[in-house]
């Protein structure tokens, strides 16, 4: 099988996993929304998140998705022709610095990791330039907020992990120079699982070149009292000894946006 | 009961499946499966891909002496931010491996113990 055609499958699945999202929510499986009308984004910032990109990938008509929290707005993104032109927050100045994918994509991820309920309304976008602007696409979007600095998913799947491991080995970079703490007795099985994740990375399958990096995560039950696991992202990694328990916790918390 | 059967069961009986197959992992192969959609035969190599490179990464562990480790060897969990994959298997036939695919936020540990109990059911299976 060809890269190629991999890709072109991967690409028609995506197209047709979205019309059938757009066809389901037509057909009634969420009530329609009048034009201006509010609605409350689900909790949890993995689903925050998702329905933004749902909502920008939708809306064609330039259009601001204005985003309320306890009766005061919190941040608006700049829509047009389902491409992002800014995200603004309101508790703080427009970022200058950085691409325009890092800025939308770190202004996106406070917009989700936000702590409360939101509701989101769209708006008429007035004083539209006549010139095309700067804008993003979703799939931009996304590749951008898998490597986002802030927040991410690698940085709350480590958080989740620090805070029970009995012992723990983190490593980042090329050339990493892993860091360890906890029961010494844990070290060689640790560093052991480090260095298999590291030289994966150096050199990753032919499919994993093209993709973008994700967090993904192994465990590996010992018994009903400990569980080792390793969780990374491209070059960055933690391998932690954990309470059987907390461990599984920890897995669920984090897909759950915790 | 049949394998079908047996994969079926588990499936229904688990809160949080979609998936649960059957493979051999010295082949590298799915072999049978139950679920509730259609899955593409290349998901299912990428299944079958992860659970052998993730029983694989067991034999170059070095255990402390004396740790508690009656489970190791018996089952692995790949999990992303949209998927929990769970790889079962029991001693007496490393190659037989259940997969289990769960829903993101879904307790692992029922779909633990169902994937392994199923795994030890086969193995006692004539």
């Amino acid at each position: 099988m060809r890269a190629g055609d991999s890709a072109a499958r991967a690409d028609i699945s995506r197209q047709g996993d979205r019309k059938a999202a757009l066809l389901q929510r037509l057909h009634g499986a969420e009530p329609p929304r009048a034009a201006g009308a509010g609605f409350a984004l689900p909790e949890g910032a993995p689903a925050r998140l998702a329905a933004l990109l749902r909502e920008i990938d939708e809306t064609v008509l330039p259009r601001i998705l204005s985003l309320h929290c306890g009766g005061t707005e919190a941040g608006r993104i700049s829509v047009s022709h389902r491409h992002v032109i800014a995200v603004d927050l309101a508790a703080q100045p427009a970022a200058q610095s950085g691409s325009l994918a890092q800025r939308c994509a770190s202004g996106l991820t406070a917009l989700a990791e936000m702590p409360g309920s939101l509701t989101l309304r769209a708006l008429r976008r007035s004083g539209v330039p006549g010139h095309a602007e700067p804008a993003l696409s979703v799939s931009a979007l996304q590749a951008a907020l898998a490597s986002s600095p802030t927040g991410n998913a690698y940085e709350r799947l480590s958080d989740l992990l620090r805070r029970t491991a009995l012992a723990r080995l983190e490593w980042a970079g090329p050339n990493p120079r892993p860091q360890f703490s906890g029961l010494p007795d844990w070290a060689p099985a640790l560093q052991e699982l480090a260095a298999a994740s590291i030289t994966g990375a150096q050199s990753p399958a032919k499919g994993a070149q093209i993709s973008r990096p994700r967090t993904e995560g192994l465990a590996i039950p010992l018994s009903g009292q400990q569980i080792l696991i390793l969780a990374r992202l491209d070059q960055s990694g933690i391998a932690a000894l954990m309470p059987f328990a907390a461990g599984l916790e920890a897995i669920t918390a984090w897909q759950r946006g915790g | 009961m049949s394998l079908q059967h047996a994969l079926k069961d588990t499936l229904e009986r688990t809160p949080g499946l979609d998936l649960v197959a059957f493979g051999d992992l010295s082949s590298g192969v799915i072999l049978n499966t139950a679920s509730y959609e259609a899955c593409p035969r290349e998901v299912l190599d990428l299944v079958a891909e992860r659970a052998a490179s993730g029983f694989g990464a067991l034999g170059a562990l070095t255990l402390p002496e004396g740790c508690a480790r009656e489970a190791f060897g018996t089952s692995v969990i790949h999990f992303t931010e949209s998927r929990t994959e769970i790889f079962a298997r029991q001693p007496q036939a490393p190659d037989d491996v259940i997969c289990a695919l769960a829903k993101p936020g879904t307790p692992v540990l029922p779909a633990l113990r169902a994937s392994i109990g199923l795994a030890y059911h086969l193995a006692e299976t004539p």
